[in-house]
């Protein structure tokens, strides 16, 4: 990096801090002003190598660009974790296995020891000094998901729920938020662990842990509870006040190997699921279980959080908080008034809280009081690239394209083609933090085509073809497609698709004709809006509003007006196994390995018949790992 | 890097662990939390972190492990392997200054 090339912008008065999560999974890095966020971003996008857990160098570079600051004008540089404490749970967990610890030493020793321990001269080697002060500073683990969902909310006071595999001990915490303090009252300590509960049943059913978590939500709905009892009575025991303790008998992840045992296949027939092989009732069954357990777990913890905080919002981080069919079940409970969830809940989002917690609590950052709105910018926070960068990119690559001055033209226009059944790349302004994509890096189709969820699957996402899409609604349209009476910005609630738009079926009956196969379910059309629609008539809404994001919004108007539809499918701007995409190279690349018809790229329209040849340099079906 | 030497002493402390379990509170109980202030934590939620100044670690970890005497076997294989971690790299960023000097 260039550093006389950065606008040394900094004023004397500005504290300016720097967050990091590294090491285990989603590296990221975050950067705040006098506690307003600038910019953060998944080191994944830069890399291209998804789930990226190294040092997050890109990342920490783009922020300091974005903020306007070399390293040595970093007032603070804050890491999400506590080495310290991470070792002695590991080192604990060696103690206690015994002669069963070497797996766990071979495998996990260097990152424990080497790595973690040896966090701040990492980023000395890399950066040459840390920060101003040359030193760094480490935060709580738990506490970063805190304050990276209490910080940013629109709450003075909250209600705190913390749920993730494991931090340093905690894997489960409740606390409460007011102005700037943040305290924890309550912890559950691992190996007793929701989140690992979850990625070990993500794992048996043949799905990748840390990945595959979602897609294990996303099968539930074809299955029924039926190991719902099982699971109480074998594998996890659970308190009226949300408190649960796992069966370890049934548990090897705290070995280090396999997440589970012969003991815990013998509950279910037979071994686990191998990854990409049949799917059958079983693993639908188990994992509708495993859903209804979770749902009520989060219930409980929340109900609880209630009673000892009094607080009447809630706010939630942690993997788990991802669980947006659980959140949605949250909500409709109305255990809170409000609740508000950080959209990059997982360990990326970490990075934001350990700055934010630094700001407020350790360098003496200024009083906080909330506003009506939260502070997240849309999770907008990423880098964008502006119509003279995507110009060059264009001409020097000899690109064909359509320039449109006038974004009301380029509305219409894509409008126009989401209505004729056109797959439309969409990039537009700053990239989402957090897994979700929010409509500027989005492929987005009609959501009222009843061919186009398998279509998206099979030729453009190259994935399992009974996950569902996701919508985009209009805000105030919200309620004319589901019964969803909040925002959802941040696609992190699923709420049913109103009644009056179903087209009932008999979903057991299909699967029973079909011997599981869940294609012929897929393809049965469940409601005017088919393609979001899941076959239990839910969806995961994101909601648009014009104020968080304009360009987005007006597209969606455009759309309504030809079709009387303010609803479109939108999905992540990636393939399977990619991160989503991060620049106009990616999207290009993206776009033209795909079967997408159209990209746009800020104010550029491309038509995929008007391009040249495109030539692979590589193989990327073997680039790109399956998730 | 090659941690084999240190990963053999570390099993051979493992194997003779007399006194550890994974426990969690409220075993014949209502509840299965922990009050924050039960539970593993340093004095400071976020505090300043140096790993690199001799000696420093070492007193950190006996520090954290003052009431615990079996945790405290591991400090000499815990400061072995990160210290012959620190050193490789330090050589290979040495040996990559000395062939950037020549070239």
């Amino acid at each position: 990096m260039d550093n006389k090339a950065i606008k040394k912008t900094r004023k004397s008065d500005e504290q300016i801090v720097l967050g990091i999560s590294a090491l285990y999974h989603d590296s990221a890095a975050a950067i705040i002003r006098n506690g307003e966020i600038i910019a953060c971003a998944q080191e994944e996008r830069f890399t291209r190598k998804k789930h990226d857990n190294s040092l997050p160098v890109n990342a920490i570079n783009y922020c300091m660009k974005e903020a306007g600051v070399i390293i040595t004008q970093v007032d603070y540089i804050v890491y999400y974790d506590n080495p310290l404490l991470t070792l002695d749970r590991y080192i604990h967990n060696v103690m206690a296995l015994r002669e069963n610890a070497k797996y766990l030493i071979d495998t996990k020793l260097e990152n424990v020891v080497c790595n973690s321990l040896a966090i701040d001269r990492l980023i000395k080697e890399k950066f040459g000094v840390i920060g101003k002060a040359n030193k760094l500073l480490t935060c709580e683990h738990h506490i970063s998901h805190a304050a990276s969902a209490f910080y940013p909310s629109p709450f003075q006071s909250a209600a705190i729920l913390t749920i993730d595999g494991v931090g340093e001990w905690a894997t489960t915490t409740i606390g409460y938020g007011n102005g700037k303090k943040i305290e924890i009252i309550e912890e559950i300590d691992y190996p007793h662990s929701l989140g690992l509960l979850y990625s070990a049943f993500t794992a048996f059913c043949g799905f990748k842990v840390n990945s595959g978590e979602y897609k294990f939500m996303g099968l539930a709905p074809y299955g029924e509870p039926a190991y719902y009892d099982l699971l109480k009575k074998e594998i996890i025991d659970i308190k009226p006040d949300g408190s649960y303790r796992l069966n370890l008998e049934y548990f090897d992840f705290y070995k280090g190997k396999y997440m589970t045992n012969d003991k815990f296949a013998d509950l279910f027939g037979e071994s686990a699921r191998e990854m990409e092989s049949k799917i059958t009732r079983r693993e639908m069954n188990i994992a509708a279980s495993v859903q209804k357990l979770t749902e009520e777990i989060i219930i409980l913890l929340s109900k609880h959080a209630k009673e000892i905080t009094g607080e009447k919002n809630l706010v939630l981080a942690g993997g788990v908080a991802l669980n947006c069919v659980a959140n949605g079940k949250l909500l409709k409970e109305k255990v809170f008034d409000k609740i508000w969830i950080q959209p990059a809940a997982g360990d990326a989002g970490g990075a934001l809280g350990c700055a934010l917690y630094a700001y407020y609590n350790y360098s003496g950052g200024a009083k906080r009081t909330a506003g009506k709105k939260d502070l997240l910018k849309g999770s907008y926070l990423g880098p964008g690239f502006d119509s003279v960068e995507i110009k060059s990119y264009l001409d020097k690559n000899r690109l064909c394209y359509e320039e449109y001055k006038n974004k009301d033209t380029l509305y219409k226009i894509i409008a126009k083609a989401l209505s004729m059944q056109k797959v439309v790349g969409w990039f537009q302004g700053r990239m989402e933090f957090g897994p979700r994509a929010l409509g500027n890096r989005s492929i987005l189709a009609d959501a009222r085509s009843e061919k186009m969820q398998s279509k998206l699957n099979l030729k453009i996402k190259y994935r399992e073809s009974f996950r569902p899409f996701a919508p985009s609604v209009l805000r105030e349209k919200a309620d004319d497609f589901f019964e969803l009476e909040d925002e959802s910005p941040y696609m992190l609630f699923v709420a049913p698709v109103k009644e009056d738009r179903l087209l009932k079926f008999d979903k057991n009956e299909l699967l029973q004709r079909h011997h599981d196969d869940m294609l012929p379910l897929v393809s049965v059309k469940r409601s005017d809006i088919p393609a979001i629609t899941h076959v239990d008539y839910s969806a995961r809404i994101q909601t648009v509003s014009e104020e968080t994001n304009y360009d987005y919004y007006h597209l969606l108007l455009e759309f309504e007006k030809i079709t009387g539809y303010g609803v479109i499918i939108n999905t992540s701007f990636n393939v399977r196994g990619e991160p989503i995409v991060c620049t106009p190279e990616d999207a290009y690349r993206c776009f033209m390995r795909t079967e997408m018809d159209i990209l746009v790229l800020e104010n550029y329209i491309l038509y995929k018949e008007n391009q040249p040849q495109y030539e692979d340099k590589e193989d990327w079906r073997d680039t790109y790992e399956l998730d | 890097m090659s941690l084999i030497e240190e990963k053999g002493i570390m099993y051979t402390l493992a194997k003779h662990t007399v006194n550890c379990k994974f426990e969690s509170p409220g075993s014949n109980g209502q509840s299965f939390y922990y009050n924050y202030n039960e539970s593993k934590h340093l004095e400071d939620k976020i505090c300043v972190y140096e790993s690199d100044e001799i000696g420093a670690l070492r007193t950190r970890l006996l520090k954290l492990w003052e009431n615990d005497l079996e945790a405290q076997e591991y400090i000499p294989v815990i400061l072995a392997a990160y210290y012959k971690t620190r050193n490789e790299q330090r050589k290979q960023l040495e040996d990559i200054e000395l062939y950037n000097y020549m070239m």
